[in-house]
């Protein structure tokens, strides 16, 4: 790998997209070199549930990235999704002793460490902990350090993952001989590539269309207010369609793609009935489009409401002011982010990339939100040293090259 | 038992508000009435005393209908689910009305009736049929969503239209929209009446929830009376009226519901001669449970409303309640859950035991696909990989 990359890789349920960039010292930007999808074999819903078919997905994804891009690898930040992976929120407490009662950095380490220690669970990895704010005896503060009080109390929103699913995943990308440095949430990544700091200030939820999982992150006044993940994607429009209409899921998937619409609307005179050609094994027949819309309406329908209750559990829609942003390929189907809007009652828009260059010629850039999200992660984590340690103990964190 | 908050008058659409409207004027004060629809004309004129109006699918629909998409209504009815519920707090018995054909009476009435089947709240649901002459498309569409409506309710009484209007007997246009709403609400206020302000024999509110929740579909008839042999009278064309197939609905039940309104000259030979009329036609094990009303308002004349319902189940099988427990988690004899992703709770298959004979061709089982052997995605008790259009009950034109 060529010095100064940093690559990501997704390992989707519908294709495998290895992303490698660099960074622009003098713009401290991301600038994307190297990209390169395939199809996925092995993967459903998110999960390994072939490791072999799952790795040869992996190394035709090599094998395109050294030959097409000169690019070769062998470490790499990993993300995951699946219904597994969920937030928790907590809060630990420490007692300021000393003669000044002044807060210092040992002490938000120490609270740190007791918050994070909170936030795992028994056969989870912690993933990601994000500080949403500390508490100086009862009064809120952004930054306590040189503050005196009595009691410090921080919050921390944690996010945890099956380890066994992870452990899966990342067998996978080892059995390719690739050093896995990083294990990141898509949701996070996404938003790492798609959204800006107004956004987040504003308030925002991002919710990432994939083939087999829909991941989401909501943002208040600028922090992540909660995050998660549910096993159902574009797959499941595809497999709809194929069940209702009696066609391979190959067709299926072009119907999805190419003919229909998630909202049922009224059909021009002359387009009610889509032409399936023959094909073999199946004669030529046509079919409903308002029946297609219906199957692919209801399926998204749901999807949307499912992470709009999400988060009314969360009770952070109560709270939230700001628009919906999409992303992954689903962002990209006919009417989807005009249903959003619906469901939401806010405005959405397809996500692209603004937090990194080199993207701008590619189709359907929102569908790579994610490992283009995942890089930036990367180059963060090599900037900035973690709060706390790691639960992944096996992971070197060896960034920027040999 | 609070027998005044525990049932619910039910109106969806524009057809179905306006006889709940109607049925809650004949009654008065006192019975709880909601009516829902995507139409804010409904509401335009205000509201009767005592009744609530629920403007559904505001956000999507602006208040202007759903246009006869049975979709539209259904996505109405999803958008204010919450607001729906909060109106039907407390509440054990439904009795819904809505006219099929149209899309806030087919599509939000069937999507109304799962969500309270699913909050274990049992569910009497009177379904108007269109009129023959009101097309080939709404008829259709109509009696595709009875499928829907029958697993999605406790007992489903079809009225069919053009049968109402015969039993109406008028010829004007107007005298007969008049004298059919009138059965309807007659009909419909009866069973508050008969629970709530009985005359000398109540139906007893429990015993009414128990037929409605494990009876089958059911038939409604109605008729009156003033002549001098009244009750003899009434009964005859009660047992003769075309609702009730001309007593072929009677014949074939096992169950009958029969309400007598009268005023206070009612005498015991007449519900006795009524009684022993309709035993001659009902099947030798049909259950008959009578109530009667009085009122000064009905002197020198008889109403009577009569409810035959299909098979007839044994207690101890599936009602509402017993399904919500199942939709929850809860475990069953067996200590084991029940099993969510081999029947999920909202498809084209019928429930069983509620399954009878005919309309079998509209339900087809449907499966999983490629997820079949991939760990399934439960939420809520439903198992997310079973296409949704099938757990939504949509039916689906070819």
């Amino acid at each position: 790998m060529a010095s100064g990359l940093i690559v990501g890789m997704e390992i989707g349920t519908a294709r495998t997209v290895l992303c490698a960039g660099e960074l622009d010292p003098d713009r401290n930007r991301v600038r994307i070199v190297g990209l390169q999808p395939q199809p996925t074999l092995g993967v459903r819903k998110g999960q390994v549930v072939d490791s072999a078919r799952a790795l040869d997905s992996v190394n035709a994804v090599l094998t395109a990235m050294s030959n097409e891009q000169n690019i070769t690898v062998w470490k790499m930040v990993q993300v995951c999704s699946g219904g597994n992976i969920h937030a928790v929120h907590k809060d630990g407490v420490l007692s300021i002793n000393n003669a000044d009662h002044q807060v210092t950095g040992d002490d938000i380490a120490e609270v740190s460490e007791i918050v994070q220690n909170r936030c795992r669970e028994e056969g989870h990895y912690l993933l990601h902990v994000l500080p949403q704010g500390y508490q100086l005896d009862e009064q809120w503060v952004s930054s306590p350090v040189g503050m005196n009080c009595n009691e410090l109390r921080m919050h921390m929103l944690g996010i945890n993952a099956e380890s066994n699913r992870i452990d899966n995943m990342i067998n996978v990308s080892k059995s390719a001989e690739i050093e896995v440095t990083d294990v990141v949430f898509g949701g996070v990544c996404a938003a790492l590539s798609v959204l800006t700091d107004e956004q987040k200030r504003n308030g925002v939820v991002l919710i990432d269309l994939g083939a087999g999982t829909t991941d989401y992150v909501a943002y208040l006044d600028g922090m992540v207010a909660t995050v998660g993940s549910i096993s159902v994607g574009g797959d499941h429009i595809t497999n709809d369609i194929a069940i209702a209409f009696n066609v391979t899921n190959k067709r299926a998937e072009t119907l999805k793609c190419e003919e229909s619409n998630a909202l049922v609307l009224p059909i021009e005179k002359g387009r009610e009935r889509i032409l399936l050609r023959q094909d073999l094994g199946f004669e030529e027949r046509n079919i409903n489009r308002r029946s297609l819309d219906t199957v692919v309406n209801a399926r998204i329908d749901e999807i949307l409401r499912l992470v709009r209750d999400r988060l009314n559990e969360d009770d952070v829609l109560s709270q939230f002011h700001g628009s919906v942003v999409l992303t992954g390929g689903g962002a990209y189907l006919k009417g989807v982010t005009e249903l959003a809007s619906q469901i939401f009652a806010r405005p959405c828009s397809i996500g692209i990339p603004v937090n990194v260059d080199g993207l701008e010629s590619v189709e359907q850039p929102a569908s790579f939100a994610t490992a283009a999200g995942a890089v930036i992660y990367g180059f963060k984590s090599y900037q900035r040293p973690r709060v706390g340690a790691q639960m992944l103990g096996f992971i070197k964190k060896i960034f920027g090259g040999n | 038992m609070d027998t005044d908050s525990s049932m619910l008058l039910l109106g969806v659409g524009g057809g179905g508000c306006r006889l709940v409207q109607e049925a809650g004027k004949l009654y008065g004060p006192g019975m709880r009435v909601v009516c829902v629809d995507t139409d804010s004309a409904t509401s335009r004129n205000g509201m009767p005393e005592g009744q609530k109006f629920l403007l559904i699918g505001g956000s999507r629909l602006s208040g202007h209908g759903a246009g006869g998409d049975a979709v539209r209504g259904r996505l109405a009815a999803q958008d204010d689910r919450k607001e729906l519920a909060a109106l039907l707090d407390g509440v054990r018995t439904v009795v819904l009305i809505t006219c099929l054909g149209g899309g806030t009476g087919g599509g939000a009435a069937a999507e109304i009736a799962h969500e309270l089947y699913s909050n274990g709240v049992t569910v009497l649901c009177f379904a108007l049929l269109p009129f023959s002459f009101e097309g080939e498309a709404r008829n259709t569409s109509a009696v595709q969503l009875l499928p829907l409506l029958e697993s999605n309710t406790a007992s489903l009484v079809r009225v069919p239209q053009d049968s109402l209007f015969a039993d109406a007997g008028a010829e004007r246009m107007d005298e007969l929209l008049e004298r059919s709403n009138g059965i309807i609400a007659a009909g419909v206020s009866m069973l508050w009446r008969s629970v709530n302000s009985p005359g000398f024999i109540a139906l007893d509110p429990q015993r009414m929830h128990d037929m409605i929740s494990i009876g089958g579909n059911a038939r409604f008839g109605f008729s009156v009376s003033d002549a001098e042999d009244r009750a003899e009278v009434a009964v005859r064309e009660l047992l003769e009226c075309n609702l009730l197939e001309k007593g072929s609905a009677i014949r074939k039940s096992q169950a009958v519901m029969l309400g007598i309104m009268a005023g206070g000259d009612l005498r015991l030979a007449e519900i006795g001669s009524i009684m022993k009329s309709l035993r001659a036609i009902c099947p030798p094990n049909c259950r008959i449970e009578l109530g009667t009303v009085l009122d000064s308002r009905f002197d020198g004349r008889i109403e009577l409303v009569a409810l035959a319902f299909e098979p007839w189940r044994e207690s101890g099988t599936k009602s509402a309640a017993a399904h919500k427990s199942a939709e929850t988690g809860s475990t069953g004899p067996g200590g084991e859950p029940p099993p969510v992703a081999v029947a999920p709770p909202l498809s084209s298959v019928r429930r069983t035991p509620k399954s009878r004979g005919g309309n079998s061709k509209l339900n087809v089982v449907v499966g999983k696909g490629r997820f079949q052997h991939v760990e399934a995605t439960i939420y809520n008790g439903q198992d997310l990989d079973v296409p949704t259009y099938s757990r939504r009950g949509i039916i689906l034109e070819r």
